[in-house]
Formats: C-alpha cells, structure tokens, sequence
C-alpha cells in the first residue's frame, strides 16, 4: 500500500512539474515584454531595462528562471495582477467561495437525481421507465447548459418572475431565502449539465452488479427488491466515488461557463475577466489553481478505487 | 483510473434474425436503416451540411451585412428569423455560423480517431512499459476539461478557430485511444491473428488488414461522440467569448450577443435558433453514432 501510495505521489508530482512548464512556457508567450511595459520611455531606457532585467531575474538561463518561477508559484507567490495590482492568490480566493458553492451543491443535486434515475432505469431495463430516463439522459448530453440556463431565465425569471436572474443575492435584501433563491438556477443548469453521462453510469453499474449470483442468492432468501437494491447499489459506491473525482475538474469547466450568464461572481468570471483584460498573472494563476485541482482529484479517484475495493491489486 | 465515457454504449437490442446470406457490411448498413433515430440525425446531418455549404444560394444577405433601416426586426418573408441589433440577417448569420459548429465537428472527430487509432493500437498491441506510459498519459488527458485548458492557453495567446480545433482534439483523443486499446488487447488473443503471425506476418499488415476491421467501428463511434462534444465545447467557448470572434458568426457567440435581459425577453429569434441548432446538431451526430454503434456490434455478432 505504501509503495502505491509513493508511486502515485510521485506520478503527481511529475504530472504537476510538466504543467507547470507549460504555465511557465505561456508566461513567456504571453504578447509584450513585461519590462518595457514597466518603463516609462525617455532617456537612459536601454540601460534602465538592462537593469530591471537584471534585477527581476530575466537575464538568467530559461531553466535558472524556471526555478525561480517555480519555487514562488508553489509558495504561493504568483506575482500581481496588471489590473488590480493586487496579488494574484489573494484574488483567487477571493473568487474561490463563490464557485466552490455552486460546485458542491450543484454535485449533490445531479446525485440526487442521478442515483435513484439511474437505479430505476436500471431494474426496468428495457422497459418503459427505463427507455424514458436513457433518452432523456441521452438529450441532456446533447444540451449546451448555456443555452438551458438562458432558457431557464427567459421562462422562471422573465416570464414567471419567481426567480431572479442574476447575481448571489439580491442588492436590497440579504437573507438566506434571498441567497437560496438565487441558487436555483445556477445549480439546477450546472446539474444537469452532468446528470446525463452520471445517469448513464450509474444504470450501468447496477446492471453489472444486479447481474451479480449474490444477489439471486438475497432474491431466492425472500430478499425484497429495496433491499437489492440496497446490496447492489453499495457496492456500486465504489466506482461512482471514482466518477465522482472525475467529473469534478468537468463540473468546475461547466460552472466556469455558467457564472458568465448568472453573473455570479467565482473563478469563472473572473478568469474571464483576466482574459478581456489581458491580466496574464491572473489566468496563468488559475491554470494553477485548475492543475492541482485536477490532480488532487485524479490522486484521490486512484486511491478510492484501490481502497474501498479489495479486488483492486495495487501492483 | 476509470472514466467512463457512458455515451458511446448504446443500447443493446435484440439480436435479429436478418437472413445470413448478406456481407457483414450490408447486414450493418440494413440494421442502421431500421433504427429511426440514426436514420433521422443522419438526414438532418446532411441537410444541415448542405444548408452551410450552400449558404450563398439559401440567403441574399452576408452574414456581415449591416442594415441599419431594419434592426432587430421579427422574423418575416424577408428576414426569415429577423434581424439582430445592427440589422443583420440572423437566418443566414445562422446557416454560415453551421459551417463553423460543422467544421469544429469533423476535423476533431477526424483528427481523435488517428490520434486515438494510432496510440491505441500501439499500446494495445506492443503492451508492457508502452502500454502503461501511452495509458498513463492518455489517463492524465482525459481528466483535464478542455475548456478550463482552452481559457487559459486561448486567453493568453489570443483566440483563433485552428488553436480551438487544436486544443480541443489534443484533449479528446484518449476516449478514442481507450476503446482501440480495449478491441486490440481482445483481438491478441485470437486465433486468426496468432495464426498471421505464425505464417509470418508483420506488424503493419497484421494491424492493417487484422486489427483495423474490428477496431474501427467502435473507435469511429467514439470518435463520433467526440465529435458532437466538440461541436458543444465550441460554442461553450465562443459564448464566453475565447472561441470564434465576432464578426465571424458561429451559434456560441450568437448566443452570447443575445444574453441581455431585454434580447432574452423581446427578441427570442436571436436566441432560440441557434440554441436549438446546437441541441440538432449534437443530437444528430449522437444519434448516428448510436446507430452505427448497434449496426456494427450486430453485423460482428452474427459474423463470427
């Protein structure tokens, strides 16, 4: 188990190295040397360059750089924002709350549907109840969630008028009903986004583990079917924990694209508005961000798969 | 570390007796033919072709031409689906914006399935240290989201189609390269291979002319399925703004022009065609892969 668990660090580690010479690379291609954007022009310019390169490191081997870089990055330091001049981590944060909330949530309620949805589908097979949730799963992976949640404002916030359409509260009133409300939307599109392909999954492992002789076994003892389903689904825990993991960087992708349409004030908009910025620390700072999110994810998908199963060899 | 693409597997129908007098090639094309949903997207596959490739003959407007007598206009004889605030003809805004979505589409399909085949096959078929490095490397792809990587490459060196094509099928490849594993670590094992090789043939024939026939298929549904996510991340990432550039139309920055209150409410021909033509198109080629999916699973069953 030890041996595993240093070969998957390690394979982390290397993984994140190899980003963040990409980061690194980007930082460099970025349009415009930051230096002469520094200085004002005038005379003695090239001799005032020369030195701040010299000063800021620039005039260093790539690798030498490279280091540096690296050593002040994964300390935290990921220099300041053109914009703000605040510094780049510190704005991050900021940002993160708002988009960790609609994560979480928004994960919990594409569960909540998916489980008990894909369950059904998947003791009804190939009966009524079962071609209605595949076919809807299979349109919902076929739905841009940008244009549901445009849809969704056109009819529950412009039309019905019962849910606001923008923003985490409301600017005159602050309460957590206010805040709740605010929510729905958001979350419900970003569940959806990924309800499809989860449903799919979940009805997939039921049917493998339904399969199962142990299960005949509870049938046959006068077993009820909740609690087959009950066996079969805790033992299908196992890979969905994994799936999980994986589809978690997926929902941070699809929340990044949904806060530009609530205006909901996260990671996403934020990365955006770097972008229309051209805030170059800001974004590489959130490729940052992203690249050790992913790789927690992945380290603990790998380590739930090997843990909860006893089948796993960790070999 | 599993993923599951859960979109390729189709629903297993039953096996049909069909006549076991047909090729296996024309057993699979009359079992896509009887599945209406395939049949359907691959009818409004080639129609919506056709409408981008024809575009110049469909409309009489340009999709940059700026009409200021007549903006935001509701759809009408003249302006089939109106016009938008600069008075240009949103109909065929939307018919040149598909040839964008369209060719998104095909070149990431087509660019994930060699990708896919070629690394697939090989580490399938050569094992041991190459297996587990390709494996290893397709596992860390595949679990990167495209669009987190499109925002910060794209927002640094500045948007472009070719950078878009790019990233996303540099990102896509490894669903592709797992299936073509997948057939190929099965396919070892045969005996009609073991024999080729015993008679002396050699990689490139044997992954050619014993390999390919049965990798193919499902890496072209995968592929397939691909494709229709690229279409998707495509316009994900021209709505918010780091994928194709106005005045360039494609559906997602069509929809991104439409995200005002006041469009959202009072001008909903801005925004629900090229949403719906979105959900056509993905569907379609979903539908398609689908289709080919049961058709080639169906023709090997009852081949073998």
């Amino acid at each position: 188990m030890l041996a595993f668990l240093t070969r998957r660090t390690l394979a982390s580690l290397f993984v994140f190295l190899v980003i963040m010479i990409g980061l690194f690379a980007l930082v460099y291609a970025a349009p415009g040397d930051p230096v002469s954007m520094m200085v004002p022009p005038g005379q003695g310019r090239l001799a005032f360059i020369a030195a701040k390169r010299h000063a800021l490191g620039l005039d260093q081997p790539l690798p030498i750089q490279f280091f540096d870089w690296f050593r002040r990055a994964i300390t935290g330091n990921l220099g300041y924002s053109f914009t703000t001049s605040q510094s780049v981590n510190s704005v991050l944060l900021s940002h993160l709350p708002p988009t960790l909330e609609l994560m979480g949530i928004g994960l919990l309620l594409s569960l909540v549907i998916a489980i008990p949805a894909g369950i059904l589908a998947a003791l009804y097979r190939n009966r009524l109840a079962d071609h209605i949730i595949s076919s809807t799963s299979l349109v919902a992976i076929g739905f841009p969630g940008f244009f549901l949640a445009m849809a969704g404002i056109y009819i529950f916030a412009l039309r019905l008028r019962i849910l606001p359409s923008s923003g985490m509260t409301s600017s005159d009133v602050t309460s957590t009903a206010d805040a709740a409300r605010h929510l729905v939307l958001p979350v419900v599109t970003l569940a959806l986004s990924i309800v499809g392909p989860l449903i799919r999954y979940v009805r997939r492992v039921m049917l493998e583990e339904l399969g199962q002789d142990y299960l005949r076994t509870v049938y046959a003892k006068g077993g009820s079917t909740l609690r087959v389903c009950w066996h079969a689904f805790r033992n299908s825990l196992i890979p969905l924990i994994t799936v999980i993991m994986v589809y978690i960087p997926q929902l941070l992708g699809g929340a990044v694209v949904l806060e530009q349409i609530f205006a909901w004030p996260g990671m996403g908009q934020l990365s955006i508005r770097a972008i229309n910025l051209e805030d170059y620390p800001v974004i590489i700072g959130f490729g940052m961000y992203v690249a050790i999110l992913v790789l927690i994810c992945n380290f603990l998908a790998d380590i739930a798969y090997a843990f909860v199963d006893a089948r796993v060899k960790l070999s | 570390m599993l993923m599951d693409p859960g979109i390729a597997t189709g629903p297993a129908g039953p096996v049909e007796d069909i006549g076991s007098s047909l090729s296996p090639a024309a057993l699979a094309r009359k079992r896509f033919l009887r599945n209406r949903a395939a049949v359907a997207g691959a009818i409004i596959l080639v129609l919506l072709t056709a409408a981008a490739i024809f575009a110049p003959l469909l409309t009489p407007y340009t999709p940059a031409h700026i009409d200021l007598n007549a903006v935001l206009q509701p759809p009408s004889g003249q302006h089939w689906l109106g016009t938008d605030s600069t008075g240009r003809d949103e109909f065929s805004r939307l018919l040149y914006a598909g040839r964008i979505s369209l060719t998104v589409g095909l070149l990431t399909g087509a660019a994930v399935y060699i990708i896919g085949t070629v690394i697939g096959v090989s580490a399938g078929w050569y094992g041991g240290w190459i297996d587990q490095v390709l494996m290893r490397i397709a596992d860390i792809y595949l679990s990167i989201p495209p669009v987190l990587v499109v925002i910060v490459i794209a927002g640094i060196l500045g948007p472009s189609l070719p950078l878009l094509i790019i990233l996303i099928a540099g990102f896509s490849w490894p669903y592709v390269a797992r299936i073509a594993r997948g057939s190929v670590l099965s396919l070892r094992e045969q005996e009609y291979v073991l024999a080729a090789l015993i008679v002396g043939a050699r990689g490139r024939r044997i992954i050619f002319r014993h390999l390919m026939p049965t990798v193919s298929p499902p890496a072209i549904v995968a592929s397939a399925v691909m494709a229709a996510q690229a279409i998707l991340l495509e316009a994900a990432l021209s709505f918010i703004g780091v994928g194709v550039q106005p005045p360039t139309p494609s559906w997602g920055n069509m929809l991104a022009d439409a995200q005002s209150i006041t469009v959202l409410s009072s001008q909903p021909w801005l925004w629900v065609p090229p949403g719906l033509a979105i959900v056509l198109t993905v569907l379609s080629v979903t539908f398609v892969g689908d289709g080919i999916s049961d058709a080639s699973s169906t023709a090997q069953g009852l081949s073998r």
